[in-house]
């Protein structure tokens, strides 16, 4: 069982829309589904979807047109990119340190791979 | 929906109708011509056996032959299909359906108990007298030769009928009622039974009925052996009233009263789970 | 909006009462679980709420009116789709003609729409009688929504379908739930509407274990995998090692896993309902 699975489900549906905006599937200052929309499609509780999208308005991810519904913000990839780099400092990156160490990956070892896989 | 009346509505009344008649056209139509064509056997059967040996005085107004007949099948199948009013109530899925419509309880009473058990007493004359046509023309067809009395007409009916006695009081309008009278007392019961026993409702009835009159019957024994004389009750009830009649009208009256308004009563207080003998 | 009040019923004298001196509060907005084992009074509950029981004291009220009376205006607000059910021999399109006049905010379009979501969608004029079973129940729940009832309440809904089935059964209800409903399922088979409720209430032999909102489970429950020092509520051994049910810690949200929850408030009620009724 990895981290992923045992996130809050709203938190997990807003890494959905993290990664749809970061893929490009979403567009700067482009319509996101309505929440009962995506409560409907990806069948969850509508009130869920909602806190989905009070939190990733609260992190400037998305914001709201009165009457016409939520947009994705200019600067919703950075604010992600911004967010997820934080998480994964705080979170998984200790424990992958961690293995790499018992392991014993040196530094160098570590730094030619990342090169390589930036590289393809 | 809050400013319609929760008590009746009439369209909310012919809604409640029509999806009953409509879900149940088949058994109805069944039943219908079922009576018919068991009306027209018996009057075909009767005047082919009558027409034949025996003369027109039988068949005349005075003896009321034919519609003592009839009356006596009606009195039969009228508790009969009265037993079956609230048939619905049988299973725990019919009682679920019935309670949770959205019609108010008055409007389904009416429907399941009222126009069900006199709907079937007015077709049941109906038929009685498409059945008598219908006599008519297959005698003809089938070229019998001998007496064909014509079109009987059964929506007229008297005492006679009911009672046989050839009392003058009872004539006229009245007399219209008395049968009535007498129709609603007796499907009242079976429909207070189909209530209160909506499985093998026409059994339960017929022996609770049975048990009821053997009590009276013991209780009037005793009565008997109590009081020394054995006429003197009749005889009091026979000189304080102008007859039997108007006591046995009573008793009907207050029979069909009490049994289709405690049918209601019990209907109102019926559950889907049953925790009671009654309920 | 509807409220139960202090209701207490029994089957039988002799053995107390089934629910005594119960309350719940069901708002809009809300889909509410109620979850038990079989037998263990869902049913009887569901039938207290929907006026087809009379308890033995309290009542249940919707806006007010108690349900008992039955009243037109109560139970044209109020759908309920039994465990079992029975649809006449009719077609669908003389079905809907008979039955939804009752129903004064009946949609023929939400109708379609939802039989679209079962793959239903096409002959009105399909004999109800030819259905499977598994198709009745879709037909009977796409009429059920289609009401547009204020109150939904749905005993054992998922009962007798298959997976697709069940997933297009929770698309039904995101579907049709909004803000002025309130819609309530009953189930023993709780996978089947993870993430769908806002509240759960948990009863087992008629005892309300736990009522709870589904953001106060997240915030008082973690399901997880099982450290040392952990003191689980429930465990449940998997091939990634012990998973469970914890106390959260501070600010600790966790993806609610209902079945565990439900195990958990089973096994171990009097924990749970410490944890329940501490405030924070």
């Amino acid at each position: 069982m990895n981290f992923k699975d045992n996130k809050a489900i709203y938190l997990q549906i807003a890494d959905r829309i993290g990664d749809q905006i970061l893929s490009g599937a979403l567009v700067p200052e482009g319509k996101v589904p309505s929440v009962r929309e995506l409560a409907a499609e990806i069948e969850v509780n509508a009130n869920t979807v909602a806190r989905t999208y009070d939190h990733l308005q609260q992190n400037g991810v998305i914001y709201t047109k009165r009457g016409l519904g939520y947009f994705v913000s200019p600067e919703a990839k950075e604010k992600i990119v911004t967010s997820r780099r934080e998480q994964l400092m705080q979170g998984e990156m200790d424990y992958f340190l961690g293995q790499l160490k018992a392991v014993g990956i040196t530094p160098a070892e570590l730094q030619d791979l990342y090169s390589e896989y930036l590289n393809k | 929906m809050n400013t319609v009346n929760q008590i009746f509505d009439w369209n909310r009344f012919t809604a409640t109708l029509r999806k009953e008649v409509v879900e149940n056209w088949r058994p109805i139509l069944f039943t219908l011509l079922g009576v018919y064509g068991l009306l027209t056997i018996i009057m075909i059967i009767g005047n082919a056996v009558a027409g034949d040996s025996i003369q027109e005085e039988v068949m005349s107004l005075q003896t009321m032959l034919p519609q003592k007949v009839v009356y006596g099948i009606l009195t039969i199948i009228g508790p009969i299909i009265a037993s079956m009013a609230f048939s619905k109530l049988t299973s725990k899925t019919g009682r679920i359906n019935m309670f949770t419509s959205p019609s108010s309880t008055l409007e389904k009473y009416l429907v399941n108990g009222v126009v069900y058990v006199l709907g079937f007493i007015v077709s049941f004359f109906i038929l009685a007298q498409l059945a008598d046509l219908t006599r008519i023309a297959a005698m003809h067809i089938f070229g019998f030769d001998g007496y064909i009395p014509s079109a009987i007409n059964f929506t007229d009916l008297g005492s006679k009928v009911v009672m046989g006695v050839g009392s003058d009081i009872f004539e006229g309008p009245m007399a219209v009622t008395y049968t009535w009278i007498g129709l609603l007392s007796s499907t009242g019961i079976y429909l207070l039974g189909s209530v209160m026993w909506p499985r093998l409702s026409l059994l339960k009835t017929f022996a609770a009925m049975m048990v009821i009159q053997l009590v009276i019957g013991i209780l009037g024994i005793i009565l008997t052996f109590v009081s020394g004389d054995a006429l003197s009750a009749a005889k009091w009830l026979m000189d304080h009233s102008s007859g039997v009649m108007p006591f046995l009208l009573t008793l009907a009256i207050a029979q069909a009263i009490i049994s289709w308004g405690l049918a209601w009563y019990l209907f109102k207080h019926k559950d889907v789970i049953s925790l009671k003998w009654w309920k | 909006m509807l409220t139960i009040n202090n209701i207490s019923f029994s089957y039988n004298k002799r053995f107390g009462d089934l629910f005594h001196d119960f309350s719940l509060e069901l708002n809009a907005g809300n889909v509410y679980g109620l979850l038990g084992k079989n037998g263990a009074g869902k049913s009887t509950l569901i039938y207290l709420m929907t006026g087809l029981l009379t308890p033995k004291s309290g009542e249940a009220l919707l806006d007010g009116v108690n349900v008992r009376k039955r009243l037109p205006k109560t139970m044209s607000d109020i759908f309920l789709v039994p465990e079992e059910f029975e649809l006449p021999r009719l077609s669908l399109r003389q079905y809907v003609d008979l039955n939804a006049p009752f129903y004064p905010n009946f949609s023929k379009e939400d109708m379609q729409r939802y039989l679209d979501i079962f793959e239903m969608g096409g002959d009105m004029n399909v004999n109800l009688n030819a259905l499977s079973m598994g198709q009745k129940k879709k037909v009977f729940m796409a009429f059920a929504f289609a009401a547009n009832t204020r109150v939904l309440i749905m005993d054992e809904p998922t009962n007798g379908l298959d997976i697709p089935s069940k997933s297009q059964f929770r698309k039904l209800v995101t579907t049709g739930m909004t803000d002025d409903k309130m819609m309530l399922i009953s189930t023993h088979q709780v996978r089947d509407i993870s993430d769908i409720l806002d509240h759960v209430t948990i009863i087992d032999q008629s005892r309300v274990l736990l009522n709870a909102s589904i953001a106060d489970v997240m915030s008082k429950v973690a399901f997880r995998p099982l450290r040392e020092g952990d003191e689980p509520l429930f465990v449940l051994q998997s091939p990634y090692g012990p998973l469970g049910a914890v106390p959260a810690e501070e600010g600790e949200e966790t993806k609610v896993d209902l079945e565990m929850l439900f195990n958990a408030t089973l096994q171990n009620p009097a924990a749970i309902n410490q944890l329940f009724t501490t405030s924070k």
